[in-house]
């Protein structure tokens, strides 16, 4: 497995994370979650490939 | 290639960046526009009740002490009312308080209304629009001056911390 992906998902993140703690005190709570939604979305998007190849590899695994 | 890889990421990093501070400056300059425009009338009151100038001169008098875009559109608007005379330039007057894109509405509607309603009626009519539309544009002020104090740091961070997650993401 690539390990930029691992860091880039780390990077995200920690700056989602950030982002959601300056927001948040800035009294932006709606801003804030949507930020953190957002993150959430983009990870899922960048391991999606991965979820699927691991699907595929039990499947192989056990016959299903 | 990796040298061009930190190029693009600085240049992203530096775009996101100034969209954040343009934005916080955005609204430091509502707060000096609206500043202006109180020292503005307060000078126009002074040159009408004391020097009994008439309005143009008035307004060119009390529009050299200005610092901001103000300075601009109170000159434009003299020009067009040297043109055209003091009853025909509400459409100037509106024209040229549109072009302060740091304002909100509510702020250009206080602005337009006053220049608007200058020099038709006596001396003291004119002396309260000016004292209203002073009250009203100070509580316009503190109202900008809470905002700028939340938001222009958010803005700031938020520009850089994106201009970090596109970097992150793509590069």
């Amino acid at each position: 497995m690539d390990i930029d992906l691992l860091f880039k998902i780390a990077g995200v993140g920690i700056l989602v994370a950030v982002l959601n703690q300056v927001l948040s005190k800035a009294g932006r709570e709606d801003q804030a979650m949507m930020t953190t939604l957002t993150g959430v979305i983009i990870v899922l998007m960048m391991v999606i490939s991965k979820i699927s190849e691991l699907f595929n590899t039990v499947r192989d695994t056990f016959n299903l | 290639m990796i040298f061009i890889k930190i190029i693009i990421s600085i240049a992203i990093l530096c775009i996101t960046s100034y969209i954040g501070i343009e934005m916080a400056i955005a609204l430091k300059s509502r707060e000096q526009i609206l500043t202006d425009m109180i020292t503005f009338l307060k000078m126009v009151q002074n040159e009408m009740v004391y020097m009994l100038n008439n309005l143009p001169v008035s307004y060119e008098m009390s529009r050299q002490r200005l610092n901001s875009e103000l300075k601009d559109v109170i000159g434009a608007i003299v020009v067009d009312m040297s043109k055209y005379g003091v009853d025909k330039i509400d459409m100037s007057i509106t024209n040229n308080v549109n072009t302060l894109v740091s304002l909100k509405e509510y702020d250009k509607d206080i602005i337009i209304s006053t220049l608007k309603n200058l020099g038709r009626s006596d001396l003291e009519s004119q002396n309260n629009i000016i004292e209203n539309a002073i009250t009203i544009i100070e509580k316009q002020i503190k109202e900008a001056n809470e905002v700028k104090v939340k938001s222009s740091k958010v803005y700031k961070t938020v520009g850089i911390i994106s201009g970090l997650l596109i970097v992150v993401i793509f590069i």
